[in-house]
């Protein structure tokens, strides 16, 4: 490469040098004339090679070197002369002209001298060349020949090895071809493969998804399990506790148990003491009651006899009372009796008192008598009617009397003999006095009848009388004296009667006298008995009272007893209340325990211990109950209740023992709950062991399509390199873009500081009408453009002392960050910001957003970046 | 994507104007509600405006001298141009108009909507919202929908008339 590069080099210099031959060699005599004529040839002539050496050539260069400033001068001179004093200065430039024509002769002698010299050496030049020449010329057809048999060799190589390539090449384009093909057909295969690859890779995605998703549910009802295992175990050491917690509540009853049972076996001994007090007393009150009866049978018969003799009294109150009425009754009738004979005497005087007068006196008298006789009938009539009226009134009292006294007597006969004794003699007084008084009341009946009669005979001889009073006078006299005569001897025998009558009230009034004292005697008699009875009764019942105040203090002391066996049987009963509680907690605490398997055991064989302890104790209390029950029994019907209650108790223990089977039955239940929980568990994890083994068949399955993915990453790995490489590429094209931008830049600023250099004033005081005068960019920006926008210098308002070219750079920074960083429609937008600032074509600009599109679409092709490699050399030899 | 598929597309607003006007102190006064310090802004600033339930897409370009010329690279799509104009700077009001004129040239923004911020009100002797306007020589503008607001992006005022006269603009231009 070097020894090439040095060749083309030498070469190239060559070139130069014999271009620079050409120039510079007829410079030295045609220069006079002028610049440009004394180039043309040079360059005309390219190929004419003069026959001059070097040196030669460099002497002539620095003998044209004067004469050329003498030129240039002369031109300046003249040009001078043709300035403002012409006139002048043409007279200073003849005079100047001469001494130049003077001096040129003078030069020109001596370059003839000069030429003649040269003449000299030029022959002798010529000679030495031509010689030189020709041995050149035969030197040079010899290497000519050498060179043609040499080209021709190698020509021959050059053309088998150019067959030699082109085959090489025709294979190696077929090849290229093939490979092109393969290539195409890898990128289809690729692309195949990027398809399958995102599908295989879904699925594997979906496949692990799905795996993970069973495994978090398995996970999860692995946790649940967990949870409820550790629930469980956290249930049963609750359980655990609890049954310590029970068994030393259990201890506590038991203690207590026992305590309350000696309670109450001392309870029970004061029981059976206070029972066989109560016996003793209801002994006592037994004889008691029976005192107590036979005094009241005393009573009894006391109060029989008082009672019978009270009767007796009434009866005898009843006979006195009806004897003193009788005898009331008798004395008005003799009374009455003894006012008629009163009224009769009376009117018998007044007879008498007549008879003494005249006859028409004694008629007016008799007349008057016979009125007042009429008048005394009619009295007597009302009178006998009264009395007739009251008789029978007294008739049915008296029946009546008779009537209640007989069943008086009836009643009385067998109790009191004495009284009836005397009672039946009363009533035969009464009977007899009854009888008396019937003839009696006959007697006056029928006195009063003939008294009717009497006084209807007197007034049939009142009217005969009448009719024959004055003839009958004397027998009236008589018939009077007569009459008075009767009615002395009634008055005597009515007196006799009073007289009677009187005594025999006397009597009757003696004897009732005596009855009453009798009777008030036996009345007083009896009060002192009863009396006696009484005080008598009186004792008794202070006695009862007291026996019954006894007895109540016995049955109160009884209920008291009994209040304390009652609280004593409570507290018995709820003692066993506690127990069942405790037996039920116990069973529960057991129901509990038994989940547990090794702890269940030994709580069972605890239990059955407790059980048995419990048995015993149970046997113990049933024999202690059979005793009380036997005690109870023998005592009362309390202790039957009590029985009663105890064996309700045990119904209530056994329905208890019923309730522990249920318990335990419950137990077997939860054991068989965890049981199935286990089995549960278990199928979990035989569900969790099949999954882990699906899971591992996944894995198998995913490691398979791992393996695929392998090489499919491979292939993208491969593949990416590749792309890796081309961005390489792309990176290092950028790079030489991006240093080639910045020697154009630099460039670009020497040229603007050499512009500036002499336009900067300019700018800086027409800066307004500069920006006015902006070239507006055009749609089609061409770089030339660019560079006239850039070459606008910093607006001197800003004042910042950034560069221009700074700016722009942070500006393109800026839109390179924004566009990498940005969004999708951001980047859209930048494209061409950012093609602008860095100058993309628009074969560029579309192959960029081909790209993004690509990027932002989830499916499609990706844009060929081959093409935009073939193109971009061409894009930046464009740039360069 | 969701806003292309719905249907509602996010309007593109740009904020230009000569540098120092005030743009980057609306658009975040916009967006945020405050003030924020800024710096002159070399390149541009890109924020989406919810107002109203309308979504825009808000690009502060820089308005330096030597960045003006890109501004062109972004008319593409634009529903609206705010341009700002500092109403104190009475000596670089007709750079301003011949920079808004030479913009409203341009093919691309012939459809867009313009509102011009006669910015800076609140600063002593700013030009009034009609002297802008002749400055700007905006009468003279035909076939453009077109409104200037005397605002203030310090104090905030002015902001909200002129978004709401835009987003109705807007609005009855879909």
């Amino acid at each position: 490469m070097f020894a090439k590069l040095k060749k083309k080099i030498a070469e190239e210099e060559g070139v130069d040098e014999g271009e620079l031959k050409n120039k510079v060699t007829p410079g030295g005599a045609q220069r006079k004339s002028s610049r440009d004529y004394s180039r043309r040839p040079g360059e005309t002539s390219p190929a004419s090679l003069s026959p001059w050496g070097s040196t030669s050539s460099l002497a002539s260069n620095t003998s044209a070197t004067p004469t050329s400033t003498k030129k240039e001068l002369l031109d300046g001179a003249r040009k001078d002369a043709s300035g403002s004093n012409k006139d002048e200065q043409i007279k200073r430039l003849e005079e100047k002209l001469d001494e130049y024509s003077v001096l040129l002769k003078e030069a020109v002698k001596s370059k003839e001298k000069m030429e003649a010299t040269l003449l000299s050496h030029e022959e002798a030049t010529n000679k030495k060349i031509q010689e030189m020449n020709e041995q050149y010329q035969l030197r040079r057809s010899k290497m000519a020949e050498k060179l043609a048999n040499a080209v021709k060799k190698k020509e021959d190589e050059l053309a088998s090895k150019i067959e030699e390539i082109e085959k090489e090449n025709a294979s190696l384009q077929e090849q290229l071809q093939r490979l092109e093909l393969t290539q195409f057909k890898k990128e289809e295969e690729q692309e195949d493969f990027q398809g399958f690859q995102v599908q295989e890779l879904a699925k594997v995605k979906h496949m692990l998804l799905n795996s993970q998703e069973t495994l978090q549910k398995c996970k999860a009802d692995l946790e649940q399990s967990k949870e409820q295992l550790d629930e469980k175990s956290q249930l049963i050491e609750k359980q655990k506790k609890e049954i310590h917690s029970l068994k030393e509540e259990k201890a506590e009853i038991l203690e207590r148990r026992d305590q309350l049972q000696k309670s109450k076996d001392a309870v029970q001994e004061t029981l059976s003491r206070m029972e066989k007090e109560v016996s003793l007393l209801e002994e006592r009150c037994q004889d008691l009651t029976k005192e107590k009866q036979e005094r009241e049978t005393q009573l009894f018969n006391s109060e029989k006899k008082f009672a019978t003799t009270q009767e007796e009294l009434d009866a005898l109150k009843f006979s006195e009372q009806s004897s003193k009425s009788q005898v009331k009754k008798q004395l008005e009738e003799k009374d009455r009796t003894i006012a008629h004979l009163q009224d009769k005497v009376s009117v018998i005087e007044q007879r008498l008192k007549d008879n003494s007068l005249s006859e028409d006196d004694q008629v007016t008298a008799i007349k008057a008598e016979r009125d007042l006789l009429e008048k005394k009938l009619e009295e007597t009539r009302k009178q006998l009617s009264d009395l007739k009226i009251s008789s029978s009134e007294q008739i049915s009292g008296l029946e009546k009397q008779i009537s209640h006294l007989n069943a008086k007597i009836t009643e009385d006969q067998e109790d009191t003999a004495e009284a009836r004794r005397d009672l039946e003699v009363l009533t035969e007084r009464y009977q007899k006095e009854m009888e008396k008084m019937e003839a009696r009341i006959k007697e006056l009946e029928e006195e009063e009848e003939a008294n009717l009669q009497k006084i209807k005979k007197q007034a049939a001889d009142l009217v005969l009388q009448k009719s024959a009073s004055e003839t009958e006078m004397m027998s009236v006299q008589r018939n009077f004296e007569q009459s008075k005569k009767v009615v002395m001897e009634q008055k005597q025998q009515l007196q006799e009667k009073v007289a009677g009558l009187e005594a025999k009230i006397i009597q009757l009034e003696t004897a009732r006298d005596f009855d009453k004292s009798a009777s008030e005697h036996k009345i007083g008699r009896l009060q002192s008995a009863n009396e006696e009875y009484l005080e008598k009764e009186i004792e008794h019942e202070k006695q009862v009272t007291q026996l019954e105040e006894e007895k109540e203090r016995l049955q109160k002391q009884c209920q008291q007893v009994e209040k304390e066996k009652l609280d004593a049987q409570k507290q018995l009963e709820e003692s066993k209340a506690n127990v069942d509680n405790l037996q039920k907690k116990l069973a529960d605490a057991e129901s509990l325990s038994q989940k547990t398997l090794e702890e269940k055991r030994k709580l069972e064989e605890n239990l059955v211990e407790q059980e048995n302890l419990q048995k015993s104790q149970s046997q113990g209390y049933t024999t202690m109950v059979s005793k009380l029950t036997d005690k109870q029994i023998e005592i009362d019907d309390l202790k039957i209740k009590h029985a009663s209650e105890l064996a309700e108790i045990q119904r209530a223990l056994s329905e208890k023992d019923g309730a522990l089977g249920v318990l335990r039955e419950n137990i077997t239940q939860r054991e068989t709950l965890c049981k199935q929980y286990e089995e549960q568990i278990k199928q979990l994890e035989q569900r969790l062991d099949a999954k882990h083994s699906e899971l591992e068949s996944h894995q198998v399955g995913s490691e398979e399509i791992g393996q695929k993915n392998q090489k499919l990453e491979d292939k993208v790995k491969e593949l990416e390199e590749q792309l890796a490489e081309r961005n390489k590429t792309i990176k290092m094209q950028q790079q030489r873009l991006s240093d080639l931008k910045k020697t154009l830049q630099r460039e670009l600023k020497v040229q603007a500081t050499v512009a500036g250099n002499d336009s900067s004033d300019e700018i800086s005081k027409g800066n307004e009408n500069h920006e006015k005068y902006e070239p507006t960019p055009g749609p089609k920006e061409t770089p030339s453009a660019v560079q006239s926008v850039r070459s606008v210098p910093m607006n001197s308002y800003s004042n910042s002392p950034m560069d221009y070219r700074e700016i722009n750079f942070q500006y393109l920074r800026h839109v390179v960050f924004k566009f990498m960083s940005g969004t999708d429609v951001e980047c859209m937008h930048l494209l061409k910001a950012v093609s602008v600032v860095l100058e993309f074509t628009q074969q560029e600009q579309k192959i960029i957003r081909e790209t993004l599109e690509w990027k932002n679409s989830w499916f499609g092709q990706r844009p060929r970046v081959k093409n935009f490699n073939v193109k971009f050399p061409s894009g930046n030899s464009h740039i360069r | 994507m969701f806003a292309s598929l719905f249907g509602s597309k996010e309007m593109r607003i740009l904020i230009l104007g000569l540098d120092g006007a005030g743009k980057t102190t609306i658009l975040y006064r916009l967006q945020v509600g405050e003030v924020v310090t800024t710096i002159p802004t070399i390149g541009f600033n890109v924020e989406t405006v919810t107002y109203k339930n309308l979504k825009f897409q808000v690009w502060d370009l820089g308005g330096q001298t030597s960045i003006r010329p890109y501004w062109r690279c972004y008319y593409a799509n634009t529903d609206a141009i705010i341009y700002v104009v500092d109403s104190c700077d009475k000596d670089r009001l007709g750079i301003s108009k011949s920079e808004l004129v030479a913009m409203l040239e341009e093919e691309e923004l012939k459809k867009a909507i313009l509102v011009v911020f006669a910015n800076k009100q609140d600063m002593e002797g700013a030009l009034s919202k009609t002297e802008v306007t002749n400055a700007l020589g905006l009468t003279a503008l035909k076939s453009r929908t077109w409104s200037i607001f005397a605002t203030s992006a310090v104090k905030g005022d002015g902001l909200t008339e002129a978004m709401d006269w835009l987003t109705k603009q807007l609005s009855s231009g879909q």
